[in-house]
């Protein structure tokens, strides 16, 4: 209603109110403003590595020298993700009315978000917080992405905060007055340069950064937050050929295509598990349930485990990658070439350079 | 001697609704009841936050002047902040409040114009 006075007509039965019977917005389309894949030149393996972050919901982490299109290759990410279905809509939706943050004549969000705060970014503006507790941005990321441009420049406190939520997948805030508990399930995407002069690495600049910075540089990111990683790319330098190459990539439609159908897979697996909607939900249970490995898989496993020192978590974690690797392949088991490229992500930060 | 006092730990937004709520009823051409008017928001334990109640205080004190018969507003739930000449205005989250409202069998709900296509997502 517009008005006090149209309401008090209204009840006293003078003049009725007609309910409303605008357009409730069309659920089956969806709007995409988003960088195209196919104007990214190169980078093949990292388009790769988002994809298959984007078909079961993994967290990345992109390092690579400046310039090299860290920040494009994030923003291209929307594109590929998979459409909300109607009630993650609404639970999307729920969140951003709360925090009034929906954008006006948009009542229902469509698209699955990707919020990138700054690095400035406090931690109660991160996870929630405030008197009269209010989402963070890992609420509002809710089944879409977080992005962390220049993670290592984020206060460790801030980074640390968000160990929790990364594991339980909600968040809850407990003040006084009593508590509250916020969906977060959200897929971490973050990306670094290797030192802080940001050449470390690179084949062509050389880097000016002395040992101790740069371990210092790269400690910033603690290791159980590394652990929570699945997926480590690096993203090096672009060379003059590929930049001018006139053909274009393959475009983000195509690569969304693949990833729905990934999706389509987990939803069919996990139809009678509650809660798990993608392969990155998968608890302890379904890992084993689902995840089986052939001898061959399991001995490579076995030897990775102790070669790299992965952790429990890290194993499982690196069980359910190989689980959304096979299912772009549309493989009803796990293969171990699906392992070994599941393995090969898995690389830590030190060994990647 | 006549005044109004909001009861059941309400925050300054809800404080401040007095003014509005007089305001509003006086320019939508009705009468503000002179008299010493005690609004309870309860449960009194929880702690009411932002400008959301203008309008349910407001037909509160309509209904308790007999200017609104009280079962027209049986089974409806009201939303909306006032501003001084009586228009309602957009209150934050509309869309988590209508699937209560639906939760809880209210069969009406009345929300700010703006935010109707909000409320519309969840069906009848």
């Amino acid at each position: 209603m517009p008005s006090l006075q149209a309401l008090y007509l209204h009840l006293i039965e003078e003049q009725p109110l007609a309910p409303y019977s605008g357009r409730t917005p069309d659920l089956n389309t969806l709007e995409m403003q988003v960088t195209d894949m196919r104007e990214i030149k190169g980078q093949e393996q990292v388009k790769r590595a988002l994809e298959v972050a984007a078909a079961g919901g993994h967290n990345a982490l992109m390092v690579g020298p400046p310039g090299a299109g860290k920040t494009l290759l994030a923003r291209a990410l929307p594109g590929i993700l998979p459409a909300l279905s109607v009630d993650e809509a609404l639970d999307v939706t729920r969140i951003y009315s709360v925090s009034d943050q929906l954008p006006e004549g948009t009542p229902l969000v469509r698209t699955r978000p990707f919020r990138a705060p700054h690095h400035t970014i406090s931690h109660a503006g991160l996870v929630g917080g405030g008197n009269w507790p209010q989402p963070g941005e890992i609420s509002l990321a809710h089944l879409g992405v977080l992005f962390l441009d220049e993670m290592v420049e984020f206060p460790p406190r801030v980074l640390e905060v968000m160990r929790q939520p990364l594991e339980d997948k909600t968040v809850t805030i407990s003040r006084a007055q009593g508590s509250l508990t916020f969906p977060a399930n959200f897929q971490l995407v973050g990306a670094m340069n290797p030192c802080p002069c940001g050449y470390y690495g690179d084949p062509l600049k050389a880097c000016s950064c002395s040992a101790g910075t740069i371990t210092r540089y790269q400690k910033r990111l603690s290791g159980p937050m590394l652990d929570r990683i699945d997926i480590h790319v690096e993203v090096p330098r672009v060379d003059y050929q590929k930049l001018s190459d006139e053909r274009l990539g393959e475009p983000s439609a195509t690569v969304r295509e693949r990833v729905e159908a990934a999706r389509a897979l987990q939803r069919e697996r996990f139809a009678e598990d509650e809660g798990v909607h993608q392969n990155a939900d998968m608890g302890v249970e379904q890992v084993r349930k689902y995840c089986q490995l052939d001898e061959e898989g399991g001995a490579l496993l076995k030897s990775a485990m102790s070669q790299m020192q992965l952790t429990a978590r890290a194993y499982h974690r690196t069980l359910k990658l190989a689980r959304t690797i096979a299912d772009l392949a549309a493989a009803p088991q796990i293969l171990s070439a699906h392992l070994a490229e599941a393995l090969q992500y898995r690389a830590r930060l030190e060994t990647l350079l | 001697m006549p005044k109004i006092i909001i009861v059941g730990l309400p925050d300054a937004a809800v404080q401040e609704s007095r003014e509005r709520v007089q305001s509003a009823i006086k320019n939508s051409g009705l009468s503000f009841p002179r008299k010493h008017i005690t609004v309870n928001l309860a449960p009194a334990s929880v702690r009411k936050a932002g400008p959301v109640y203008d309008l349910p205080i407001a037909l509160g004190i309509l209904a308790a002047s007999e200017q609104v018969p009280a079962e027209a507003l049986e089974g409806a739930l009201v939303l909306g902040e006032l501003s001084l000449d009586g228009s309602v205005r957009h209150v934050r989250g509309v869309l988590p409040m209508a699937a209560l409202a639906r939760e809880e069998g209210f069969e009406r709900l009345f929300v700010p114009a703006e935010d109707a296509g909000e409320a519309a997502l969840i069906p009848i």
